[in-house]
């Protein structure tokens, strides 16, 4: 096929005409030459023939124009040469152009069908080339794509460390664009210059490595971990040329292997050093895991059955909650060991292995002394709580009790003071003064022993916590304000200024009969220990949240250890002053019951010979309800 | 002053008390009825009907509370004001549930002051329009 044309290439082309011009040429002189010079008429004209068939082998069917021409020179010459008259010999020549021409015609036509064929073929194998052309196109634009669009880095390096392609997934991990690093060593990339001839090196002598971890340096300095896969490439002849590397970015995965590592490694260490004993067992019941304190025990029964291990037995245990265990259920049951003489507490619970079977885990603790602990206490308690309502029952009967004697105390109390004072106001008759006098003093003694009866039911119910207080609004200057209107005769008899300064307060709850009892207390100590023709001030203000009363004498004050048994029952400080002033020693018992019920604080400043001050402070804001009342600090 | 006599019954189970408030009511223009524990009173409220009962709790026989619930069940007694006048704390009082009937409208604590009882007497009856 290859030399179907003589004259593939132009030049030769261009002599194919200059032959044949040539050989049409030669027949033309020949036939001149032969004709009128030598005067014959011989069988030449063979040589016609070669121009006619080099004209159809090249042109086809132009020969036929050769032919006719040929032929037409030919008859002409024959015609010229017989002077013009038409003869045998022209006839002849006439027969050979025909002749000609259809020699001409024949070998065109055959010589136009091959070439036609042959063309045909051609266009078809040329078809064939472009096709497969386009499809390695495509194949290369897939390749390319594929490489280009990887997230993971892909790169080729030569033999002697160069790099040669670099696609975007280098780019985006590494930070450097392909066209900065083509043509440069590999080396920089790597935290360690030396990793770079250790891989190539590896890569050469294995043909291939995979999964080989490296950290490599971003443009921006930063480390990163990768996992490399990389192969040799070799040319036709099978020379290494270079290498081919998959790169990829795996420091998040890095960090979270080592995360979980160090978790189990905690996770480890925390099951080491239980005082308690854990273990794992598989479905089968093989032990799987067995911390230090077991292992102390049992030595390292991993892979072994535990049934075995624990109690030397072929089938489990019949208390064993491996089966519930095994259905995800958490049990806790407590097992006592009669040969050992033990009692452990365990908790078992289903773990989930990776590849969707159950596993035990188990936890016991040996309870044997807290068991016994928790009877002592149990006895204990059950002693304490015998205590107290041994204690509980004597309050109760001791508050009974008051509450009896002050009823039977009360009642001979009632006719007597009827009857005095029927005699004092005269029901009886006019007295003369001596007996006024003394019925005066009996009465006034009536008043204080009446009085002491209340205190001591007052402060046994405050230390039984059953004081019973009415909460409501109410205005604390107002229960100031009756106080010191029944208090002023009091206070004029001893030429005492009582003086108020009273703020503007909000409501408060409290319960206003109870707080004007502390006011009455606190103004009626104030003027009892003040010296004569004194002043006794009476302040009321908002502090903070709360609302707060304070009175200050100028009286003989309390001393610093007086002070802090001041608000205990029966502690007149000097019992002597219970004589000279009167009163139970209960008051300020009582008032700081009162106050601590209505959730406030009672306390004292003073000093010795100079006065003293006392203050109570009542929050404004409480929520008590009538029925949490019964309660008394 | 007053122009009709008022009656106040008294039930006590102590004599003197009896005796004392007695007096009293009576040298101050009241008609006073004695009555010494709650069999007795309800017994004298057959007969007569006072305006003010003054009245001790903790008494033998007949308790306080059930004899108030009687008088309260009667409507021919229900005009009568209940006053105590106890030696037992008002607080105690409250607690057993004395104060339920709406005749009780006062409580005087013995002992007593003749003043503090002849006041709240004469309070009662002048609120209650007696």
């Amino acid at each position: 096929m290859d030399n179907r044309h003589p004259f593939a290439c132009i030049e030769r082309e261009k002599m194919k005409s200059l032959i044949l011009l040539s050989a049409i040429l030669a027949c033309v002189i020949l036939d001149v030459y032969v004709t009128f010079i030598m005067g014959k008429e011989i069988v030449y004209t063979h040589f016609f023939y070669i121009p006619v068939i080099l004209a159809g082998v090249w042109y086809y069917m132009k020969a036929v124009y050769v032919a006719i021409f040929l032929g037409a020179f030919h008859v002409l010459t024959t015609f010229i040469f017989m002077d013009f008259s038409f003869s045998l010999i022209t006839l002849e020549a006439v027969q050979r152009a025909v002749v000609f021409l259809a020699v001409a015609y024949l070998v065109g036509f055959a010589s136009g069908e091959h070439a036609k064929s042959l063309l045909l073929e051609e266009k078809r194998r040329v078809e064939e080339i472009r096709k497969s052309e386009e499809k390695l196109r495509e194949t290369r634009d897939y390749l390319n794509n594929i490489i280009e669009s990887s997230t993971d880095t892909i790169t080729v390096v030569d033999m002697m460390g160069i790099v040669r392609d670099w696609n975007k997934g280098a780019e985006g991990v590494m930070g450097y664009r392909a066209d900065e690093v083509v043509g440069t060593s590999n080396k920089k990339f790597f935290a360690n210059p030396e990793e770079a001839d250790r891989i190539m090196e590896l890569v050469e002598r294995e043909g291939e490595i995979k999964d080989y971890r490296t950290t490599v340096v971003r443009r921006d300095g930063r480390g990163i971990q990768i996992t490399m896969s990389a192969a040799v490439l070799k040319d036709k002849q099978g020379v290494p040329i270079g290498t081919v590397r998959v790169s990829r970015d795996i420091t998040k995965e890095v960090v979270f292997e080592e995360r979980i590592k160090a978790e189990r490694d905690n996770l480890n260490l925390i099951f080491e050093s239980m005082p308690d004993g854990v273990y794992v067992v598989s479905e089968d019941y093989k032990v799987e895991f067995m911390n230090k304190v077991l292992r102390n025990e049992f030595g390292n029964p991993v892979g072994r059955i535990c049934h075995n291990v624990f109690h030397d037995r072929e089938e489990p245990c019949p208390l064993c909650k491996h089966l519930e265990v095994m259905k995800g259920k958490t049990v806790r049951w407590e097992w006592h060991s009669r040969s050992l003489g033990k009692t452990y507490d365990l908790i078992e619970t289903p773990l989930k292995n990776i590849d969707g079977t159950i596993s035990k885990l188990t936890i016991f603790r040996d309870v044997t002394d807290r068991k016994k602990a928790d009877e002592e206490i149990r006895k204990l308690n059950k002693k304490l709580e015998l205590k107290v309502m041994d204690l509980e029952e004597v309050t109760r009967m001791k508050t009974e009790f008051l509450s009896l004697t002050s009823h039977e105390l009360r009642t001979p109390l009632t006719p007597i003071k009827a009857q005095l004072e029927m005699l004092h106001d005269g029901y009886m008759g006019i007295m003369n003064e001596k007996q006024e006098n003394s019925i005066e003093v009996i009465l006034r003694n009536l008043k204080r022993l009446d009085t002491l009866i209340n205190d001591i039911l007052d402060i046994s119910r405050i230390e039984a916590g059953r004081i019973r207080m009415s909460f409501d609004y109410m205005c604390l200057n107002d229960a100031v304000r009756e106080v010191i209107n029944m208090q002023e005769p009091f206070a004029k008899g001893k030429g005492i200024t009582i003086t108020a300064k009273l703020a503007q307060l909000p409501p408060i709850i409290g319960d206003a009969e109870r707080l004007r009892q502390v006011i009455s207390n606190l103004v009626n100590n104030a003027i009892k220990f003040s010296k004569k023709s004194a002043t006794v001030v009476v302040q009321t203000r908002r502090v903070g949240e709360n609302v707060m009363f304070r009175i200050t004498d100028y009286g003989i004050g309390i001393s610093k250890d007086d002070r802090e048994k001041l608000f205990k029952p029966f502690s007149q400080i000097d019992t002597s002053m219970g004589r000279e002033h009167g009163g139970s020693g209960l008051g300020l018992a009582i008032a700081k019951g009162i106050i601590q019920a209505c959730n406030g604080k009672i306390w004292v400043e003073s000093e010795l010979g100079k006065g003293s001050t006392f203050f109570f402070s009542i929050p404004i804001t409480q929520k008590i309800t009538e029925k949490d009342v019964s309660y008394i600090g | 002053m007053m122009f009709v006599t008022k009656t106040v019954m008294i039930v006590d189970d102590e004599p003197d008390v009896l005796l004392s408030v007695a007096q009293i009511l009576e040298a101050n223009h009241y008609k006073a009825i004695k009555a010494k524990d709650g069999n007795e009173c309800l017994e004298k409220l057959q007969r007569q009907i006072p305006d003010v009962l003054l009245l001790d709790i903790m008494m033998p026989g007949l308790a306080t509370k059930e004899l108030v619930s009687r008088i309260e069940k009667d409507r021919r007694l229900a005009k009568i004001k209940i006053i105590f006048l106890t030696a037992i704390h008002l607080q105690e009082a409250e607690e057993a549930g004395l104060f339920a009937s709406k005749q009780v409208v006062d409580f005087i604590e013995k002992p007593f002051s003749v003043r503090r009882m002849l006041d709240t007497i004469a309070k009662v009856i002048k609120e209650n329009k007696l």
